[in-house]
């Protein structure tokens, strides 16, 4: 256990410099960095639209009324926030570039954790704006919904979606593995990033297969579904359930993925 | 005699490509169908090196040079064989392992484009936990003796190639590695730079003993640097040993150079080897001669009675001569 923080706190060191220098990169390049922040906040506004305008139809969507389903819409792109600012970026590039490339060889090379090193090496800092309007926008919602919100519920939710987020990531990061096997994968990325914007919506309102799979092999649910049950007291015996069983599972498909991936790394060519 | 420090053994490393069909045809087919072969980039090679010593990889584009040292660096895994670099399996990439070696890619730069250099300098600093003592002195050291003071400032990609290179190597070397894999460091750059960062390569061997292994394709560093060579061919070593033993084992002739005193006919020297120069002006007669290493002294004697040679001198043909030599005639 004492490893495991020092490791952590290591990571933290390594990390910071990283996020230093990327702000100081992409603030010198501003109309860039506005106009990305612009483009972020336009993108998620089309989105909460129709959302709107769904609820303008029906007063129920699954079991979701209308201020579960916007807390439901908040907290899946403050999750797209955060995935964008630690980890999305350097999966896309990972994808992308640095395999084909083989610039991974220079993440291989450093005395750090090698996945740490390719996947978060490119925080998206301008994702930080809308991050911090959709936070304002869900605790809001929470606070409209304040009376089915327990503390407990609050408490559990807080655990639930750091656990969620770990396995979103740890999925992510597995398939982008297929880079070891496949030079040109980045599809793979981009199918992924768009079936995620399923997410958005309550998983229970789709069929029951494709509700098994955004638990299991595209765990899409766990990005805001799960998270948000849980914090409106729905199925939460069930949604932890999945929780304690997905996240060693995810763990562990991860740390083989990778292992196996690096042996079969051919690097590129001088 | 010090230990070695890098041992191989029976190192094999194949790779698997696709082999495209020409045509838009085979680019069709091969959406369903493909064809693999196996490419040894590395085959079956051993060698073992001392601490502090500098050796240079010498060989043809695909030889397998880069590869070796991506293996020996822990960025790919052998087919077959052992490895050992300071006692560990580089591929288990022990952070331990990592902290003590460095690789220097001449084509690919670890440095951030968009900032100055010493922005990468202090990533390094947090990713090697260099204490901020050490970091400082050993800065100042790198900086001084690449004379880089005035540019570690500026962004990156405002800098030179030769600057840009010497960043490369101070961002490589903050944390005093004790093995030093340098893959084609002078590539690209201009005579000057090329001598400055040969001179640095040496001062750093000396003062901090390292273990280099460099690959280039300049004779010039392989000559000034190393003292031990290894030519490798199509995955394999044909030679392994003191620089100068290259000469001896390949050079088949060796290199007469004469001055005569008075006029002579290209007929009378064909018969004392093959004329690589012929050269007759009004005043001066030169020509230089290619002859078997067995019978130089015997035609330079010859020479001498038949012909009004006023000078006469005998070299050995340059390494990289004999190297290209070696490569083209398939000797290999």
């Amino acid at each position: 256990m004492k490893r495991l923080a020092s490791n952590f706190l290591r990571h933290l060191r390594v990390y910071k410099p990283i996020l230093s220098f990327t702000a100081k990169y992409m603030m010198a390049y501003r109309v860039n960095f506005f106009v990305r922040s612009l483009h972020n906040i336009f993108y998620i506004a089309t989105f909460f639209i129709v959302t709107l305008v769904i609820y303008q139809h029906t007063s129920v969507l699954g079991g979701w009324v209308k201020n579960e389903a916007i807390l439901l819409f908040s907290l899946v792109h403050i999750t797209y926030g955060i995935q964008l600012f630690l980890f999305m970026r350097g999966i896309e590039e990972f994808m992308r570039l640095r395999i084909k490339n083989g610039d991974f060889d220079l993440d291989l090379l450093k005395p750090v954790n090698s996945q740490f090193m390719a996947f978060f090496r490119t925080p998206w800092i301008d994702s930080v704006l809308f991050t911090l309007i959709l936070l304002v926008l869900f605790t809001r919602q929470v606070i409209i919904l304040s009376s089915q919100i327990s503390l407990i519920n609050f408490v559990s939710f807080m655990i639930a979606y750091s656990f969620c987020l770990t396995i979103w990531y740890l999925i992510l990061a597995s398939y982008a593995t297929i880079s070891f096997y496949v030079t040109q994968s980045q599809q793979v990325f981009y199918f992924i990033e768009k079936a995620s914007d399923f997410a958005q919506y309550p998983t229970n309102i789709f069929p029951k297969i494709i509700q098994k799979s955004f638990f299991t092999v595209l765990p899409i649910a766990f990005i805001s579904y799960v998270p948000s049950s849980i914090l409106l007291g729905k199925d939460v015996q069930k949604m932890w359930t999945m929780i304690l069983i997905i996240l060693p599972i995810s763990f562990i498909i991860n740390k083989i993925a990778w292992k196996e991936g690096l042996k079969r790394y051919s690097s590129a060519s001088s | 005699m010090s230990q070695a420090i890098i041992q191989v053994k029976n190192l094999k490393r194949y790779f698997k490509v696709y082999k495209k069909q020409p045509g838009l045809w085979g680019s069709v087919k091969s959406l369903f169908r493909r064809k693999y072969e196996t490419v040894k980039a590395v085959d079956n090679i051993s060698f073992e090196i001392k601490q502090g010593e500098v050796v240079g990889f010498i060989g043809q584009n695909g030889a397998g040079k880069t590869t070796t040292l991506k293996v020996l660096s822990g960025l790919l895994y052998p087919t077959e064989g052992e490895v050992g670099v300071l006692d560990f399996d580089p591929w288990d990439r022990k952070p331990e392992f990592q902290k003590q070696f460095a690789l220097v890619m001449g084509q690919k730069n670890q440095l951030w484009w968009d900032l100055p250099a010493m922005e990468t300098f202090l990533l390094n600093k947090a990713i090697y936990e260099i204490p901020d003592e050490q970091f400082r002195k050993t800065l100042d050291k790198l900086v001084d003796l690449l004379k880089v003071k005035d540019i570690i400032n500026i962004q990156v990609r405002k800098l030179s190639l030769g600057q840009r290179m010497k960043c490369e190597l101070i961002a490589a070397l903050l944390h005093n590695p004790k093995v030093l894999f340098l893959d084609e460091p002078t590539i690209g750059l201009d005579v000057v730079m090329q001598k400055n960062l040969r001179d640095f390569i040496k001062s750093y061997n000396r003062e901090f003993k390292a273990t280099i292994i460099l690959t280039s394709h300049y004779m010039d560093d392989v000559k000034e640097l190393c003292e031990r060579a290894i030519i490798i061919d199509k995955g394999k070593i044909i030679f392994d040993g003191k620089l100068k033993k290259i000469i001896d084992k390949y050079a088949r002739n060796k290199i007469l150079s004469l001055v005569f005193s008075e006029e002579v006919s290209e007929k009378e020297l064909k018969k004392f080897g093959q004329i690589k120069d012929f050269n007759q002006s009004e005043s001066r007669y030169t020509a230089t001669l290619l002859v078997s290493r067995k019978k130089a002294a015997q035609m330079a004697s010859e020479l001498l009675k038949q012909l009004p040679v006023e000078d006469l001198n005998i070299e050995e043909p340059p390494i990289e001569a004999i190297i290209r030599e070696v490569f083209q005639s398939g000797n290999a």
